[in-house]
């Protein structure tokens, strides 16, 4: 009888063994139109452009060169992507360039284009985080611009010399212009820092005086003062919520940048001079248990937090410190987003002593964006003087200046907070920081195959931060993928990039 | 008379008619040829069919195992692939320390969500074969968690499990219970993603146990009844039995599905925190997409396809038994 039973059962289909009556239908395909509307919800929506940019937009009159030509640009979903189509009306007043851009999800961003360079050949524009540039230049699928730079002038002089030797440059030829310029900057409550009780308190534990910390290990005590329990007494007023000492991104790969902001402040660098990775040394341990004991003083949730959720704790009030990308300072004072406008205060991240006084500052200058174009395109002068049109310091002004989240890379930028399309009372101090951070910077790897570097480095971090593996088991762990990834890919023209990038870092004053 | 015999049929052997092949022998050979016609036009059919399954399937699996025994960079095009026959995979399983970590991060997830969804879909769905009031209201908002896409469930569920703001954590506390690290800690995030799952796709179960049980004969309970059967021994004895082809099927469905996970990892942790929410896919997706190591993510998913394999032939042999 079973088996009779289950014939029949197989011979009858789901919607009648249900019984479903047709109005059961009609709410199941309302209930899809309810998925499809929430996730449609939940994709970004344009506001349209700044005032600024259309006001540019609007002024702009064609120019002496006209192309007649389509260019297409890959670009991430972030604001870099939104930017270039919002000022793509004016490149087509200009030269009479038909724009197109084409946006994809960051993070599916380094596929697509590596996809369309080994495999395509539609886009004739990329942006990308200069990590990726070693890979495109090794393997030839970015067009040299220094002939169209001796043509047209990027005004290169004028970016700072960090982001134009090592993410611009490889090898001494030009392949990229970039459109934003990243670093990590630490950002505090003033008003929490200059509140007397706080202090005085401060002072009688510590017995040093509350300021934004300088060292690695006045973070700790600082991150540990602030940290309070619903119902404990924060500047004079009763908390409702817990609140945090600090905030950072935690979450792999990019916990890599975290990390090497305290590596390199206590004297690390990614390889020695023999091209072997210089992980698994003391400032390599000293940086993952200085990162791993400051996540007790972190958000609840801190181990998964990236970007928004750090970001979001700091400007919603809920920790007195974040280390993070230079737009978050914009981002406090935007009264719709922040509850914190007027209370942020700006630092250097942390440094480590060195002796004599003296404070040694890395701001990892992490992730970026730069403009390149592919070896494939057949309108590579037309792009060219796309990318050289966004690059430049009139364009770059009005969107790095901005509330947006693209980030000043040009000395102009900084040369009068006048300039600035963005106002708040703080701009000049904001500015001065972001100066010195940039100045005490530490580049981000661009030899080929730092992607895959950064990747095997951020997942270990997390790691040891998750207590998957003890510390020097993860250093170690990275140290024998990087062997690995430097055997793929070739030891000697590895070891010959990386002597390269070493020589731009002392002619820069970036070296170790 | 002549030198020839006359055959059975009374015509002579030499005589033209008598070389045409007798109708025996025509009706022998008749369905052979007709046969091989059929043969090759069956060939012909299932030809279009074939070339998609050869061209979209055969290729690719054939494609990655080949793959599998070359180191290959996609992105450095300038270094050919190497031949190192099973060096990637004794480096992932015996050097790396992330691939036996996502076998069993895939496993448990595995094992966990479907075992929740089977257990929780067979009790949802014996509430709902009681004919009370509300219950075709109810399957149909049982639909609801399967019409979502993933990426909004995982969005949803961010905010409801964000520990320090989200409304699950707070209605916790308000109940004077722990707020558990749900996404924050190795030990919480693959269980919660878990959760998760469940919540998405028990009513898949719910729906396939439904219809399992409105198709069982009454006659049989009704005779266990008089024989004097309790509602659990009816349960233990005639409804699971009767269920068990429908849930065979179900749960090999489900299986399959989770043992690709991604997307609501991916959103939820990305695989973190550290790599103890890491599965299987998110970690070939890490290897082969994000790192462009061909070689090493082909290796992942070879091994991926023997583990489906073995789960394949595990389910097929509990189901001829079962027969």
């Amino acid at each position: 009888m079973g088996a009779e039973w289950q014939g029949r059962t197989q011979e009858m289909s789901i919607v009648q063994r249900v019984g479903a009556p047709r109005r059961l239908c009609f709410l199941a395909g309302l209930l899809l139109a309810l998925g499809s509307t929430t996730g449609a919800g939940l994709a970004q929506t344009d506001p349209g452009p700044p005032s600024a940019i259309q006001k540019f937009v609007d002024a702009a009159k064609p120019g002496p060169d006209r192309y007649g030509k389509k260019v297409t640009v890959l670009v991430g979903s972030l604001p870099t992507g939104q930017t270039v189509q919002w000022l793509s009306p004016a490149i087509k007043k200009i030269f009479d360039i038909d724009v197109e851009v084409v946006r994809v999800p960051i993070g599916q961003l380094s596929q697509a284009i590596i996809n369309d360079v080994t495999t395509g050949g539609n886009y004739d524009v990329l942006l990308f985080p200069p990590r990726m540039l070693g890979d495109l230049v090794a393997d030839g699928h970015l067009v040299n611009l220094d002939a169209y730079a001796k043509k047209w002038d990027p005004q290169l002089n004028d970016v700072f010399p960090a982001y134009r030797e090592l993410y611009n440059y490889l090898n001494g030829g030009l392949y990229t212009l970039t459109m934003d310029g990243d670093r990590l900057e630490l950002y505090y409550r003033a008003d929490l820092f200059d509140n007397a009780a706080e202090k005085a308190a401060f002072k009688a534990k510590y017995n040093y005086d509350l300021a934004p910390p300088k060292t690695w290990q006045e973070y700790l005590d600082v991150a540990a003062f602030f940290t309070r329990p619903a119902g404990a007494t924060l500047a004079g007023d009763t908390l409702a919520q817990p609140f945090f000492g600090m905030s950072e991104f935690t979450r792999a790969p990019d916990v890599a940048d975290w990390w090497l902001n305290r590596f390199a402040a206590f004297g690390g660098t990614y390889f020695d001079e023999n091209f072997k990775p210089a992980l698994n040394t003391e400032a390599g341990v000293k940086a993952t248990e200085n990162l791993k004991a400051s996540l007790a003083f972190g958000p609840t949730g801190i181990l998964n937090f990236g970007y928004p959720e750090s970001y979001d704790a700091f400007i919603q009030g809920r920790t007195a410190m974040v280390i993070q990308w230079s737009d978050v300072a914009k981002g406090a004072e935007n009264p719709q987003a922040s509850k914190i406008v007027g209370k942020v205060g700006y630092a250097q991240v942390p440094g480590a002593a060195i002796g004599g006084g003296a404070i040694r500052h890395r701001s990892v200058l992490a992730y970026s964006r730069v403009f390149g174009i592919s070896a494939k395109s057949k309108v590579p002068e037309a792009a060219y003087r796309v990318i050289q049109f966004l690059h430049s310091p009139e364009v770059s002004n009005l969107y790095v200046t901005g509330f947006g989240g693209i980030d000043a890379f040009r000395l102009s930028h900084y040369a009068d907070p006048a300039n600035w399309v963005a106002q708040w009372p703080k701009l000049p101090a904001y500015i001065a920081n972001t100066k010195a951070s940039i100045e005490n910077g530490y580049p981000e790897l661009t030899i080929p195959g730092a992607v895959r570097y950064q990747e095997a480095l951020g997942q270990q971090i997390a790691r040891a931060l998750a207590g998957e593996t003890s510390v020097k088991d993860a250093l170690a762990e990275t140290e024998r993928q990087w062997n690995i990834i430097t055997d793929e890919l070739d030891p000697k023209l590895q070891a010959g990039f990386w002597q390269d990038q070493i020589k731009v870092w002392k002619r820069i004053g970036l070296a170790p | 008379m002549s030198s020839s015999s006359l055959t059975a049929s009374g015509i002579r052997e030499d005589s033209p008619i008598s070389s045409q092949p007798s109708s025996a022998a025509i009706l022998d050979r008749k369905p052979n040829a007709s046969r091989r016609n059929i043969a090759w036009f069956g060939w012909a059919l299932v030809l279009p069919a074939c070339s998609f399954v050869l061209a979209l399937n055969i290729f690719p699996a054939l494609f990655t195992i080949v793959t599998s025994f070359f180191r290959w960079n996609f992105v450095n095009k300038r270094i050919p692939p190497r031949f190192v026959f099973l060096g990637n995979y004794q480096e992932l399983l015996f050097s790396e320390p992330l691939l036996p970590q996502a076998v069993l991060n895939t496993l448990f997830f595995i094992l966990g969500t479907v075992s929740l969804q089977v257990v929780a879909g067979v009790a949802i769905a014996m509430l709902l074969n009681q004919g009370l009031r509300g219950t075709r209201v109810a399957t149909a908002l049982l639909l609801i968690p399967m019409a979502i896409a993933p990426a909004v469930i995982a969005w949803l569920f961010s905010i409801l499990l964000n520990e320090a703001l989200g409304p699950v954590n707070y209605a916790l506390q308000a109940l004077n219970l722990s707020a558990p690290p749900w996404l924050s800690d190795a030990r919480w995030a693959l269980p919660t993603i878990v959760l998760v799952d469940a919540w998405q796709w028990t009513p898949f179960i719910v729906i396939i146990s439904l219809a399992g049980l409105r198709s069982q004969p009454p006659s049989v309970f009704e005779a266990a009844m008089l024989d004097g059967a309790n509602a659990r021994q009816r349960f233990r004895y005639i409804t699971l039995p009767l269920l068990r082809p429908v849930l065979i099927i179900a749960i090999l469905l489900r299986t399959v599905d989770a043992f690709k996970m991604f997307d609501l990892v991916y959103l939820l942790t990305g695989g973190g925190p550290g790599t103890s929410s890491q599965t299987l896919s998110l970690y070939g997706y890490r290897l082969g997409v994000v790192q462009f190591d061909v070689g090493r993510g082909s290796t992942v998913s070879t091994i991926m396809l023997m583990i489906a394999m073995a789960f394949a032939i595990l389910f097929y042999r509990a189901a001829r038994v079962r027969q």
